[in-house]
């Protein structure tokens, strides 16, 4: 339970969005799944300085600084301004809780959990920090040594909280994670239908993809806030701040974080025009992809961000199509592609849903570019092909979210 | 079009709640019941990495501490899957848990799940339903 609340506390330390215009018009779960995924950036921003800083982690180090960005947020924040009531909340509780029922029945659980996500977190929590001997020590090379670290300091945040990691608890924040991102795009697009399509379809696709545990629900929430900010917000710098937050959530948190970023930029270029935009939103998660890199270049293990320079099997494209498109199926015929192209075809609007469409066609262009890495991509995407899908399924639901606009903050009733 | 567009998205996400039910009846039960380890419901039938995590973890309150340990399918031998021992890796934390090598300094015990683990240099620790435990012979 303590290891749990850990997770459940994160949004004090990000109470310092609430400031934001653009949020205070949000509601309550919106504005708490918001200053959740800011105190994720704020918890690892500080256990991140204090290893930099060779400074061991111990409740008392990492406590005291957490609770400095706590006051000082409650003394920033500002009260909300009359945000409007959305519907579609009982259907999303629902599906909440059958998804929860899958996470605590242990049938939705990622292997990744433990096979490194998990003990990755138990090293650094052993080493009181990521210290470079634990970066390179034998068990952290089998462990995918040069992932971007987010999701282990989060999962380290609770255990210095919890003293012990728990398994449990690390797969009930998948679902807060996952069902705070569907909070954020109800009150952010103020439309019930779309929102509860998008708890169904992350619900099912997220479960069978068995990606609990892991970092994608963590990936897809900071993938929601970019994509929300810039589809939704209307107040420019709340835009910008949560989009490049989010930008830098995502690159922080997985490999594709990058090719997110890559392609949220390149959205911005193709469908608006604005290289200001682009750059104001880009370059922070700019920074932290080219640290990263060059940090793991400099203590020689990485071994991800070379396989690009790998040759490519232009043989293997229509492999690649064709498993791709029968993992894209989930099962289900394709069907929360379907739905989400329905609603995006039967809406009023299109203009808005442009920017995220452009997102979901270039991440999947990412990931065919990356599967003909090799000559017979068939086990590489059964294996990660559901998962990597997430991202364009995501974007694809927020273009149907924004394919419709609302008359009135009642409206969605 | 409003009203298809809401019969559109309420209908696709009945139809996804229903899959999401089904694809857990289709893994099976017991449904209500809380289960031994994260592992236990991923597949109709259950992984070896379930079994490493029930050992591991009955290893980690009998071994001493800071011993080194290595967590093996011996079926699959000699391309032992590294990812048994990494699951041993997050349930052992006093322990040292090592990659499965045999060529070079032993681990001083090894954890087997699913068969048993016929090598000279080994002999049986203690046994577990989810599998055996073999300590070094010095």
């Amino acid at each position: 339970m303590i290891a749990f609340a850990a997770y459940l506390a994160l949004p004090l330390f990000g109470l310092a969005i609430l400031r934001l215009t653009g949020v205070r018009t949000l509601d309550l779960a919106a504005r708490l799944a918001l200053a959740g995924a800011a105190g994720v950036l704020s918890v690892s921003a500080v256990l991140s300085v204090l290893s930099v800083l060779s400074i061991p982690w111990s409740r008392t180090s990492v406590f005291v600084p957490l609770a400095a960005i706590a006051i000082a947020g409650f003394l920033l924040r500002k009260k909300a301004l009359n945000p409007p009531r959305v519907g579609g909340l009982a259907a999303i509780a629902v599906i909440a809780v059958l998804f929860a029922y899958g996470l605590f029945t242990a049938r939705i659980t990622s292997g990744d959990l433990h096979f490194f996500w998990g003990p990755k977190s138990i090293l650094f929590y052993q080493s009181d920090g990521v210290t470079i001997a634990a970066l390179q020590s034998l068990s952290n090379k089998y462990m995918n040594p040069d992932y971007p670290l987010l999701l282990p300091l989060v999962y380290a945040w609770s255990q210095i909280v919890a003293r012990q990691f728990s398994w449990w608890a690390a797969l009930a924040a998948s679902g807060l994670f996952l069902f705070a991102s569907v909070m954020i795009v109800r009150s952010a697009s103020r439309d019930a239908h779309a929102a509860v399509l998008m708890a169904a379809a992350l619900g099912y696709a997220v479960a069978k993809s068995y990606s609990s545990g892991a970092a994608e629900p963590l990936l897809l929430l900071f993938e929601i806030i970019t994509l929300c900010a810039l589809v939704f917000i209307e107040d420019e710098r709340t835009q910008t701040i949560l989009a490049a937050l989010g930008l830098i959530g995502a690159a922080a948190t997985k490999i594709e974080g990058a090719t997110f970023s890559t392609a949220v930029v390149l959205a911005i270029l193709i469908v608006r025009r604005d290289w200001k935009l682009a750059i104001r939103i880009g370059a922070p998660a700019a920074v932290v992809i080219a640290g990263w890199m060059a940090f793991v270049r400099g203590y020689e293990i990485s071994l991800l961000y070379t396989a690009g320079t790998m040759p490519m099997f232009f043989s293997a494209i229509p492999i690649a199509l064709t498993e791709l498109t029968r993992t894209a199926g989930y099962g289900v015929w394709g069907l929360p592609w379907i739905a989400a192209i329905a609603l995006i075809v039967t809406g009023d609007t299109r203009r808005a849903a442009a920017l995220p469409i452009v997102v979901s066609i270039l991440t999947i262009g990412a990931a065919i570019f990356f599967y003909i890495h090799m000559p017979d991509p068939r086990v590489w995407i059964a294996g990660s092909g559901p998962r990597v899908l997430l991202t364009p399924l995501c974007a694809l639901l927020i273009a149907a979210a924004a394919s419709h606009r609302i008359a009135s903050p009642d409206a969605a009733r | 079009m409003s009203r298809i567009r809401a019969a559109v998205a309420w209908g696709a996400a009945a139809l996804l709640t229903i899959a999401l039910v089904r694809h857990y009846a289709w893994l099976g039960g017991p449904y209500f019941t809380f289960p031994e380890t994260v592992q236990d419901h991923v597949w109709p039938t259950p992984f070896a990495s379930r079994d490493v995590i029930v050992l591991a973890r009955h290893a980690a309150t009998i071994l001493p501490r800071n011993a080194t340990v290595t967590a093996i399918e011996p079926s699959l031998a000699p391309n032992y899957d590294v990812t048994h021992f990494l699951t041993a890796w997050g349930v052992m934390p006093h322990q040292r848990v090592v990659p499965p090598k045999f060529d070079q300094e032993l681990p001083q015990f090894v954890l087997a799940v699913r068969s048993d683990f016929p090598d000279a240099r080994y002999r049986l620790h203690s046994a577990t339903p989810q599998g055996k435990i073999y300590e070094v012979i010095r």
